[in-house]
């Protein structure tokens, strides 16, 4: 049982890092599948990681919240699942470290500062009678719910200056705004991403 | 048009003791509607905006829902409660800021009594992020000499005419009877310490004492009941260890809020004790979808009597016309066209319709007048009735609207017979 | 005044004629008694005169207008301008005081409010007529329906004169009023006809007021001519 939601849980995340690859799919049925899939039409496009002209609002996705270099999944590729069997120990320790690293994932300096255009899932957090002002924003459908969370470079946590009226849960949407970094002590945890939106948008599969 | 308008209403005010029946319904249809669009936005109102920045509630595992509507609304129950020992752990995370744990099950009056710590004071939040402020007096000391202190909300205080210093007594259960005096900790009572501000959540229907005073409390009940001939009176309570075993629930604060999955994985997989974390945003979401369901359930069917009243307006109207035709030849022999005719019925039609709605429209504001105080005290809503919303207005707007089509069928035919009688008409 | 050209009318479409008639002429001013049994037509004929309704052949003209060359919009306010009428009973509308019932034309046609004027105003007017028709001043705020038939008969006439229409219609006007009433009314009619300057065609069944109107004819008679000739 241990090694199929680590197989689970390795292709969600893989699949994150590898979306060009993925097939196109539209807003809707991203939304009904409950596996993890990501929208390829976010992939990187425009100047690679870190480069982008000052006052330009650079669309991106996921992968780019993630830090050049840093890779979880280092051991679990070392290592053989088919040889492995059923419940052995050195399956369970791979998942251990990688959700530690997950845990503990470095947000990507190089983005910071940046003004990003990004697409995911609406996670509510405060939710006033005016409208939704904060949430966290997921890069798959039910993050809250079924899986395992995302890495900490995959949770933004977004900010309204105008509460948004029609937001609900695991909405999808674009939202756009100056990337920054979330403030947290310093010899505990790690930093997450943070972003103080401009704008909310339903999502479509056209770019603008 | 106004001297028809003139005429139509002298002719509906003629036919007063037919129409008044028609009035009625509409009245009737049109308080449904306005009620049920001021009750749905104001409970979604005075829900989205009780609590603020708390990132998990953590409880026995139940159902989200239920969970939120207990710890924060003080409604319904809980089927367990959870361990002080987890909320000690919980406390211990790296990534949590704070914890304040909640006790409940006792009333007072019929206003629920939270058992905490000081710390919910300075933690807990409402609307946007806004501190409880206290208008008289301070919090309870949390300390052994000030066991028997409690702060109340605002509404207890303006309910019950209650000041600084006021001694109460707290009974068990809580839909509690106001004088169920078997149930009550008479032994025990509580001076009131401090005064809250008002909120406009459920916070200014609560009565806050420490977790300790409740263990003081409940120390020689056993299982809902005072142990016959074991009575520890008040300042002995003291004497024993009166932190308490356990909770009904707990509120968190966390370091940075992107952590909560994690949290929230924590204490859903903690070994010990069957818990679950809830988001506060996330099971409000549940509890629209599920609220959503029945709005739209009574939505149509309002929709339904309205359109059964603006029917009867018709029938009404169309089996007057045949005693009216000599009345449509007198207004043809005085120079009334065919088409005043149809103005004049279509007017008359508008009239009633407006005197349905304007009455529909008494009526609720009546009806939620005089229901406030009960939404207040049993649900914690405020109902807000000062200025109607635009979907209220709306709502009365389409009746009228249908009201004026429908009045158009019968307009026609009269139309037609006042054509086909000419100056002399066949009765 | 009123002229026919020989015209034929039917209720039904290919039915029998209810009425054929050849040419008529009417002068300004002067009083028609038109008389028949029941049911021969004289209803039907004041409906032409009305212009409320159309003959199948021939026309009917009104101070020079043909009805049937108006449009239905501009046939209503012709009438409403040039016709008062005065049914056999029920003219009043029940839910409005004295008052209000003759100052109704006033409200529907322009040119009628407008002689009014020179009178100080329609209510003024309406006064006057009221007075003429020997309604005292206690009764003008009194509901309709609370008047007795003869004093509604009256307030009807009132209402038809106002404003001066040229031509007046009057369908029965005494048959439900008492014996004794129904001379007094006659009178009352034609001399207010007569000081309007109004041409006054009135219909009966009751032959013994003829004789004061200027002419008399017998609506069988002439359907008759035409039929023959």
């Amino acid at each position: 049982m241990r090694w199929q939601t680590l197989a689970v849980s390795v292709l969600a995340v893989l699949g994150a890092l590898q979306g060009a690859q993925a097939p196109a799919q539209s807003a809707r049925e991203t939304a009904r599948e409950l596996v993890p899939q990501p929208q390829p039409a976010l992939s990187a496009e425009g100047p690679p990681q870190g480069a982008s002209l000052p006052g330009q609002v650079r669309t991106i996705g996921w992968e780019q919240l993630i830090p050049a270099g840093w890779d979880p999944y280092k051991d679990l590729k070392a290592l053989n699942l088919d040889a492995l069997k059923d419940n052995d120990p050195k399956a369970e320790e791979a998942l251990q470290k990688m959700r530690k690293m997950w845990d503990n994932a470095p947000i990507n300096p190089l983005l910071l500062g940046q003004t990003v255009r990004l697409p995911g899932y609406v996670v509510p957090l405060e939710d006033l009678p005016e409208g939704m002002k904060e949430f966290l924003l997921v890069p798959y459908f039910g993050a809250c719910i079924h899986s395992p969370p995302p890495p900490a470079n995959q949770i933004v946590h977004v900010v309204l200056d105008k509460p948004a009226k029609r937001l609900r849960m695991m909405d999808v949407v674009w939202i756009t705004g100056p990337m920054s970094a979330t403030k947290t002590d310093s010899h505990m945890g790690v930093a997450g991403y943070r972003i103080e939106a401009r704008q909310v948008a339903p999502y479509t599969d056209k770019k603008r | 048009m106004n001297r028809l308008s003139e005429i139509a209403r002298q002719s509906a005010w003629n036919r007063r003791s037919t129409l008044v029946w028609v009035v009625v319904s509409l009245a009737l249809a049109t308080a449904l509607l306005w009620t049920l669009e001021r009750l749905r936005h104001d409970i979604r109102h005075s829900f989205s905006q009780s609590v603020s920045g708390v990132d998990l509630i953590v409880g026995a595992r139940s159902s989200p829902v239920q969970l939120l509507l207990f710890s924060v609304f003080h409604i319904g129950n809980v089927p367990q409660g959870m361990s002080m020992d987890s909320v000690r752990m919980l406390a211990q995370h790296r990534s949590v800021s704070w914890v304040v744990p909640l006790s409940l099950g006792d009333a007072h009056r019929g206003f629920p009594v939270l058992g905490t710590t000081a710390a919910y004071f300075q933690h807990f939040a409402y609307g946007d992020k806004q501190r409880l402020a206290l208008r008289q007096g301070a919090v309870f000391a949390d300390t052994l000499d000030g066991l028997y202190e409690a702060v109340i909300g605002a509404e207890v205080a303006r309910q019950m005419g209650y000041d600084l210093g006021q001694s109460i007594t707290l009974s068990h259960g809580m839909h509690g009877h106001a004088d169920g005096a078997h149930d009550e900790h008479a032994d025990k009572p509580f001076r009131v310490v401090g005064i809250l501000a008002p909120t406009g959540t459920p916070v200014d229907r609560t009565v806050h004492v420490s977790l300790q005073a409740l263990e003081a409390l409940h120390l020689d009940w056993v299982a809902g009941t005072p142990l016959p001939g074991g009575q520890i009176p008040a300042d002995q309570a003291r004497k024993f260890k009166l932190e308490p075993e356990e909770v009904t629930a707990a509120l968190v604060g966390l370091k940075t809020r992107a952590a909560v999955f994690n949290v929230q994985r924590f204490v859903n997989f903690h070994e010990p004790e069957a818990l679950m974390g809830v988001m506060p945003g996330v099971a409000l979401g549940e509890l629209w979808s599920v609220l959503g369901i029945g709005e739209n359930a009574l939505l149509a069917v309002s929709g339904l009597v309205a359109l059964v009243s603006i029917v009867s307006l018709m029938a009404v109207v169309l089996a007057g016309l045949n005693e009216r035709r000599r009345e449509l030849a007198v207004l043809r022999a005085v120079g009334a066209g065919p088409r005043h005719v149809l103005g004049l019925l279509t007017l008359e039609g508008v009239w009633v319709t407006c005197a349905g709605v304007l009455l529909g429209v008494l009526l609720a504001q009546a009806a939620m007048a005089l229901a406030t105080p009960w939404m207040q005290q049993a649900l914690g809503i405020r109902l807000q009735m000062a200025a109607p919303l635009p979907t209220q207005l709306a709502l009365a707007a389409a009746v009228l609207l249908a009201g004026l089509l429908a009045s158009l069928g019968p307009a026609w035919r009269a139309y037609r017979l006042s054509l086909a009688d000419g100056l002399s008409p066949r009765i | 005044m009123i002229d026919i050209e020989p015209l034929r009318f039917a209720w039904t479409r290919g039915g029998a004629d209810t009425l054929a008639l050849g040419r008529w002429h009417v002068g300004q001013g002067q009083t028609v008694f038109l008389y028949g049994p029941s049911g021969c037509g004289k209803s039907t004929l004041l409906g032409l005169l009305a212009g409320v309704l159309s003959p199948n052949q021939g026309r009917v003209c009104l101070l020079g207008q043909d009805w049937a060359a108006l449009t239905a919009g501009r046939r209503d306010a012709f009438r409403a301008d040039h016709v008062g009428v005065i049914f056999q009973q029920f003219n009043l509308l029940p839910y409005l005081n004295v008052m209000d019932n003759v100052t109704l034309p006033c409200r529907f046609s322009v040119l009628r409010r407008t002689r009014c004027l020179t009178a100080g105003g329609p209510e003024a007017c309406a006064q006057s007529w009221l007075q003429r028709m020997d309604l005292p001043a206690g009764l003008w705020t009194r509901r309709a329906d609370a008047l007795s038939v003869g004093q509604q008969q009256r307030v009807a006439a009132a209402r038809a004169l106002i404003g001066q229409p040229e031509l007046i219609l009057a369908d029965e006007p005494t048959s439900a009023l008492d014996a004794a009433l129904r001379q007094g009314f006659m009178d009352l009619l034609l001399q207010a006809a007569r000081d309007a300057g109004s041409t006054l065609v009135c219909v009966s069944h009751d032959e013994q007021q003829a004789a004061r109107f200027d002419l008399q004819w017998s609506l069988p008679a002439m359907q008759e001519t035409a039929a023959r000739g």
